[in-house]
């Protein structure tokens, strides 16, 4: 069972996978091979699938595995808003809780000098064609609120006063169910600047 | 000296693994260190919030070897955090001390004039001339002070009807009224005595700034610079 044996090779790969360990990575070898190695092969054909023919969708640049993603082809959505995401996990945790209708852009990450990361690496170029086609009237800024994500957001959103586009951010501040008094400073802070209008 | 709270900045932060985070910090204490924050990239984590470049600190770190383990974060006072260009100005201000300032070197006068750049630029009030101060500051910490009153060969007094040019490692030279040059003399003066500069004073200030410290940067450009949006791009 040690050295190199296919075993210990299954078990080292899974722990590619994030927070998946040596002993988790054991229990998923054990699991596929003594209880479910249907479940295994159908979980292999469909890895060297996904990994093979999910790629890039060419508009918004979420996964997909065709040219363009379901979202952007369905005619149901309107092309007036653009949502702008960090990662494909953004587009769905949006699509799971609220109800926007609009088109989305993934970037791919968020610009950040210090780790090379500029306009050019996140597809900025890539949505500047798409603000010129002139469809969007509101770009919705949903990039994280870390200093890095409000840099992004600000970029993009020069980005789009350049071409007369109205930019929103999301809003930031004290989460639903949450008490003042345990909530960080900066985002106390960040909420209490963030306040508006209540009533009429 | 690590285990008390001492004043600090995040200038960089990176994930370390799934859990952790990896930060490069200034402290006033013992200037640029790098520290691992424990489980501080989990979702829980409630100290990534506080780890926020800009953000004032109070820090403390105990664990031996090259990298420390933080142990203690509390803010030191409110979070003003650049908005706009500013923000730029503040990623530039971060890249520039990773690049030119070494790693456990007590600064603390560049920290006190990096504190007082980031409070100008979460105020909101013009960056320029706080930028040039820490600039000015920077190269008076590495050992290249910039003598902006007098020629760095002849030693004479720097006058404001003249135009200057600048040489490395050597300094100010005064050049012909019809050549290219960098700065006129009154902006020299008035960049000296830290005045308020005009708009085309500001303009040559930062390029002298920019030309003196692309000596010392080398052939690798900031990436900051690339963030000023220019329309039509």
């Amino acid at each position: 069972m040690t050295g190199n044996s296919l075993l210990q090779q299954l078990m080292d790969s899974f722990c590619c996978l994030p927070g998946v360990g040596p002993k988790t990575a054991q229990r998923m070898a054990f699991h596929i091979l003594e209880r479910d190695r249907d479940g295994g092969r159908r979980l292999s054909r469909l890895l060297v699938q996904a990994v093979d023919n999910i790629g890039h969708c060419q508009r918004c640049r979420t996964l997909s595995e065709n040219d363009l993603c379901g979202l952007c082809t369905n005619e149901q959505r309107n092309d007036v808003q653009l949502c702008v995401v960090e990662t494909p996990a953004d587009v769905l945790a949006i699509e799971q809780a609220t109800d926007y209708r609009g088109r989305y852009f993934v970037l791919g990450g968020r610009l950040s000098p210090l780790d090379g990361i500029g306009p050019r690496e996140i597809g900025l170029d890539q949505l500047a064609g798409i603000l010129a086609e002139g469809r969007v009237e509101e770009l919705i800024l949903a990039t994280n609120p870390t200093v890095e994500g409000e840099a992004t957001a600000q970029y993009i959103s020069d980005m789009a006063a350049d071409k007369d586009i109205q930019a929103t951010r999301i809003a930031h501040g004290v989460p639903l169910g949450g008490e003042l008094e345990y909530v960080d400073g900066g985002t106390l802070a960040h909420a209490f600047v963030g306040r508006r209008k209540v009533g009429i | 000296m690590p285990n008390e709270l001492t004043p600090a900045y995040v200038l960089h932060s990176r994930k370390f693994g799934e859990q952790h985070l990896l930060v490069d910090v200034l402290t006033l204490s013992v200037g640029r260190i790098p520290l691992m924050v424990r489980g501080g990239a989990s979702a829980k984590s409630t100290r990534r919030a506080m780890l926020q470049p800009f953000n004032p600190l109070l820090i403390a770190w105990s664990g031996r070897g090259r990298i420390a383990n933080l142990k203690q974060v509390e803010s030191r006072s409110c979070y003003m955090l650049p908005r706009g260009k500013a923000l730029f100005s503040g990623f530039y201000l971060n890249e520039l001390l990773i690049r030119l300032i070494d790693q456990n070197e007590p600064v603390p006068e560049l920290f006190l004039s990096y504190e007082k750049t980031v409070e100008s630029l979460g105020g909101g009030s013009d960056p320029d001339l706080p930028l040039r101060d820490f600039e000015l500051e920077l190269l008076q910490t590495l050992g290249y002070g910039v003598d902006l009153l007098h020629e760095g060969r002849s030693g004479a007094a720097v006058s404001a009807g003249f135009c200057y040019n600048y040489e490395a490692e050597a300094g100010l030279k005064r050049v012909q009224a019809d050549a290219e040059f960098l700065a006129k003399g009154d902006t020299l003066i008035a960049l000296a005595r830290r005045q308020m500069l005009d708009p085309c004073q500001n303009r040559e200030a930062r390029e002298l700034m920019r030309h003196i410290l692309g000596f010392y940067l080398g052939d690798k450009p900031l990436k900051s610079r690339e963030f000023f949006y220019t329309p039509g791009q």
